[in-house]
């Protein structure tokens, strides 16, 4: 064997012996890896998410970690060493999205409980409200029937009252009718028996100070127009008087003379003529008002 | 001296057959592609169509980057290196998939977040509750 070969042989085993012993202290890739999966395989899903990914890394590290040991090539331990490092990153992802995934579930059921509670708050409130509502019917409810009866009472003790003078319900409201029988022929003085009716209706109006009387006077048709109109207006005159004398105020009482231009029967008998003769007393509503009455003029 | 001048010439010649003969069976071998470069492709198109894109751009070019050095490590006949890339490039590949699905959920956790934040704050706020009797 020449000296040339020998020295090439020596080159070669050299070498071979230098390449071995490249490798460094430490491969950094491969102890990041290392770190790297320890902090992954610390999380407390880490066995729930990833533990396909976590076996892969390990196994790639203890592959890279053999190949150290036995000297194989760097290229070799860093390619494994970024498998191991690629496997840790997959099982961070995975355990990552897994979590999220457990924390969805957690706030959809958060959520459904809140919508529920909305609704059920919501359901309350419009039960109070609706509770609200028909109590205020009913009461509403009492108050008109409460209402109608007092108008009910009030319309009786009304009736009742004037009962006694006979009062006819007309289109021009409630009519009394005082009779010839009060006054004597051509006079307009009442007679003494006209008391009574005067002194009911004088109480009338004292129990029910909202109402007004329209005091209208008729004669028959004997006498001239003028002379009916005048004893009509007097005769009206004194029943206001006698009224007033009872301590009805003036205010509340409306006189007219009519004389003969409203008959209620005809003039060619004497009981016809008798009941033309009258005084009627129209009593107004409780505002004070005659809806219902036509204005009477003498014509 | 016969000897040593045979050795000189049938030496080097032998040592082309073997070279030639080791270049064959490499190109035998190029012919089946190595199972890593194949998966890694795999990987890489599902990745694309994942659109891995947006949370996964970075690994998702480093994976598309090995997978073309590792078929011109195979070109080459270095199967080994082309196996490594593929192998890598399919983890790249894989890790941005992984990086986009969890993007995702995160995304869609905020959301619910928000609406519940939202919710909450119209049960409290929004005057649902019931007004207190007089």
């Amino acid at each position: 064997m020449s000296t040339k070969t020998k020295l090439s042989i020596c080159a070669v085993g050299l070498a071979a012996i230098a390449a071995c012993s490249h490798l460094p202290d430490k491969v950094d890739t491969l102890e990041q890896a290392r770190i790297s999966l320890r902090n992954v395989e610390r999380d407390e899903l880490a066995s729930e998410m990833a533990s396909s990914e976590i076996a892969s890394a390990r196994s790639a590290l203890a592959e890279a970690d053999e190949a150290y040991r036995d000297k194989d090539s760097l290229d070799f331990i860093t390619h494994k060493a970024y498998v191991a490092q690629r496997y840790t990153d997959i099982a961070k992802e995975r355990i990552a999205e897994g979590r999220a995934k457990q924390q969805i579930a957690q706030g959809e059921s958060r959520r459904n409980q809140i919508v529920l509670q909305a609704r059920a708050q919501q359901a309350e409130s419009e039960a109070q409200a609706a509770e609200r509502r028909a109590q205020e019917a009913n009461r509403q409810v009492d108050q008109a029937s409460q209402e109608a009866d007092a108008a009910r009472e009030r319309n009786q003790s009304l009736e009742q009252e004037l009962a006694n003078l006979r009062p006819k319900e007309t289109e021009r409201g409630l009519v009394l009718t005082l009779g010839d029988v009060l006054f004597d022929t051509a006079q307009n003085a009442l007679k003494p028996g006209a008391a009574r009716t005067i002194q009911q209706l004088a109480m009338f109006m004292q129990d029910h100070p909202d109402r007004k009387v329209l005091v209208e006077g008729h004669t028959d048709a004997r006498g001239s127009d003028e002379y009916n109109v005048q004893l009509s207006e007097r005769r009206a005159d004194s029943v206001r008087d006698a009224l007033v004398g009872r301590g009805v105020p003036q205010d509340r009482i409306r006189t007219v003379g009519l004389g003969e231009s409203y008959p209620v029967a005809g003039n060619d008998t004497a009981a016809g003529m008798q009941a033309n003769r009258r005084v009627e007393i129209v009593i107004s509503d409780e505002s004070g008002n005659f809806p219902g009455a036509v204005e009477r003029a003498a014509g | 001296m016969s000897f040593q001048r045979t050795w000189n010439v049938c030496m080097p010649i032998a040592l082309a057959a073997l070279a030639i003969a080791g270049c064959a069976s490499d190109r035998q071998r190029t012919a089946q592609r190595p199972e890593e470069i194949t998966r890694a492709s795999a990987t890489v198109d599902a990745a694309e169509k994942a659109g891995a894109y947006e949370h996964g751009n970075l690994e998702l070019t480093s994976a598309q980057r090995k997978l073309g050095d590792a078929e011109k490590a195979l070109q080459d006949g270095d199967r080994e290196q082309a196996a490594w890339l593929g192998e890598e490039a399919d983890l790249d590949a894989q890790l941005a998939m992984a990086k986009a699905r969890n993007a995702e959920m995160q995304n869609a956790l905020a959301q619910l977040n928000e609406s519940i934040e939202a919710l909450q704050q119209q049960a409290t706020g929004g005057g649902t509750q019931a007004p207190g009797q007089p």
